[in-house]
């Protein structure tokens, strides 16, 4: 079981209600994808910029993590963990 | 969780919730300290990360383990167990390389929670000791206001923490052992001496392995058999530190808890699967390792007296050597010309290197660059005022070195790789955070 890096620009429909980002869908190249389940979420702070993290499972049962810059407002995928 | 509460003094279980819960008198006017820790932290991180760990065994760590979730522990799997020895134990068990800055941004927000109870709160990796003396007529009930921020800290992070309670900060790390896993106990005022006899004698802070074996060979295995020995005996046995010693076996402690300013030390390092001999390469993670380095000291504030190299050849032989810096020069590029001369001064052997690293020392708080009262002050103003007296110079390098850090906080790490870590481009992987090492110890 690893993380396998994608480093992925993608476009995300999100939800911004209470302060607080939860990703609800994403686009990743022709896959669009459901967010079933927010696994746990954390910011990393070092420096000026939030960075919120979150890992995700999709409606395709993957696992994958997803990084919102609060800096630029961009989403990034992360990684997805791949079994074996 | 609550199940785990107890007085310790007596021994007592509840088995009621924290409504019910027999907090006893309150805490007063005695010195309170709480410890937190943070149950198999890493592992525990994994585990929110990936719902398919829950429940499974989860070793982190690459060479050694760094933390085991405590289904792998029940394997006997511990922090420091080779990884060899893991397959051998419990070939079920996930093993994770691990990735720092998640663990340290999970830490910041127990940790800052902590600080919402706390005047003062001492961090370290995955543990914390909270001060809350005098805090009982803010927070009510000091038993009943550390569970419910135990009980934030699993709402909030997901994450479960043992806490200790004592009138000191000894007390306090030793009664959250009996809280582990996930649990709260507390040791009442007056206790102290009496709960520490019965402990054995190798969790008294400043009893090594070597002092435990040679307290054993005594036949001394708890505190109170320790304390038959007067504070003048103890000296000549350990030096000055027994009479530390003596003081901490009557349940003593009189370090306060405060919030450490300057670190003891900044390391970094790294390890290779086999043996590395390619001075280019050696140099240019050398170069990487001094940047990051020289990175977290100026985050943190801090200008380090020495810098040291140490280096494990590939037959575990073991050198290292230091070098005083002038703390003036808070450079990315002074710090690798130095450790470049310290490395290359420790290669004496036709041999490969398996694990090198180094390690900043003496760290003392940077003066701050004096900033100009109007933004219309010249250049040579901001030069003049950043060279006064008692003030850090800034020279051109330090300068880039703002630079470079200001991009790679908006942009990653990647976005600027530079000097002989450019060599690292083609041999390694890299995130956003920068390459990817295989680090035996994740807190570096």
């Amino acid at each position: 079981m690893r993380w396998e890096t994608l480093d992925e620009p993608i476009k995300v429909r999100a939800d911004f209600q209470g302060g607080e980002v939860t990703p609800l869908r994403f686009r990743r190249g022709p896959q669009a994808l459901r967010i079933v389940r927010v696994n746990t979420r954390w910011i990393d702070r070092q420096g000026r910029r939030a960075r919120h993290y979150f890992s995700i499972t999709a409606d395709s049962g993957d696992v994958y993590q997803l990084c919102f810059d609060a800096g630029d407002l961009t989403w990034r995928a992360e990684c997805v963990m791949y079994e074996g | 969780m609550e199940s785990g509460m107890r007085d310790v003094r007596g021994m007592k279980t509840t088995a009621a919730g924290p409504r019910a819960l027999s907090a006893g008198p309150p805490w007063g006017a005695h010195p309170a300290v709480l410890h937190l820790d943070i149950d198999a932290f890493f592992a525990a991180v994994e585990q929110l990360r990936n719902p398919a760990l829950r429940g499974r065994p989860v070793v982190v760590g690459s060479g050694v383990v760094a933390s085991a979730s405590y289904e792998a522990r029940r394997y006997g799997i511990r922090a420091g167990t080779p990884l060899h020895a893991v397959a051998r134990l419990c070939p079920q068990a996930v093993v994770v390389a691990g990735h720092a800055p998640t663990y340290r941004a999970f830490a910041e927000r127990v940790f800052a929670l902590a600080a919402e109870l706390a005047p003062q709160v001492e961090t370290y990796l995955d543990d914390a000791l909270l001060d809350l003396t005098g805090t009982e007529r803010l927070h009510g009930h000091l038993i009943r206001a550390a569970a419910g921020l135990q009980r934030r800290i699993r709402a909030e992070t997901g994450l479960g923490v043992a806490l200790g309670m004592g009138t000191n900060r000894m007390v306090a790390r030793m009664v959250t052992r009996l809280a582990k896993p996930g649990g709260f106990a507390w040791l009442r005022p007056g206790g102290e001496a009496a709960f520490v006899a019965r402990r054995p004698v190798g969790e008294l802070p400043g009893i090594g392995p070597r002092r435990e074996r040679l307290l054993h060979e005594m036949g001394i295995t708890t505190v109170a058999e320790l304390r038959a020995f007067t504070p003048a005996q103890l000296r000549d046995l350990f030096g000055e530190v027994g009479l530390l010693l003596a003081a901490r076996a009557r349940g003593e402690e009189t370090r306060a808890v405060a919030p450490r300013e300057v670190p003891h030390s900044i390391r970094r390092e790294t390890s290779y699967d086999e043996a590395q001999t390619d001075t280019t390469a050696l140099e240019g993670m050398l170069h990487y390792l001094a940047e990051r380095a020289a990175a977290q000291a100026r985050r943190v504030g801090v200008v380090p007296g020495l810098v040291r190299v140490h280096l494990r050849w590939s037959d575990g032989a073991r050198v290292a050597r230091g070098m005083p810096l002038a703390r003036a020069d808070l450079s990315t590029a002074a710090l690798y010309g130095a450790a470049r001369r310290l490395l290359q001064m420790l290669r004496t052997r036709r041999r490969g290197i398996r694990n090198f690293g180094l390690e900043l020392s003496e760290l003392e708080l940077a003066g701050r660059p004096q900033l100009g009262l109007f933004d219309a002050a010249s250049a040579g103003e901001a030069q003049r005022a950043a060279t006064a007296p008692g003030r850090v110079p800034i020279t051109a390098e330090a300068r880039l070195d703002r630079v470079a850090d200001e991009l790679r906080e908006r942009f990653g790490f990647r976005a600027l790789v530079r000097g002989a870590s450019l060599e690292l481009l083609e041999r390694l992987p890299s995130d956003a955070h920068g390459f990817v090492l295989r680090t035996p110890c994740l807190t570096r």
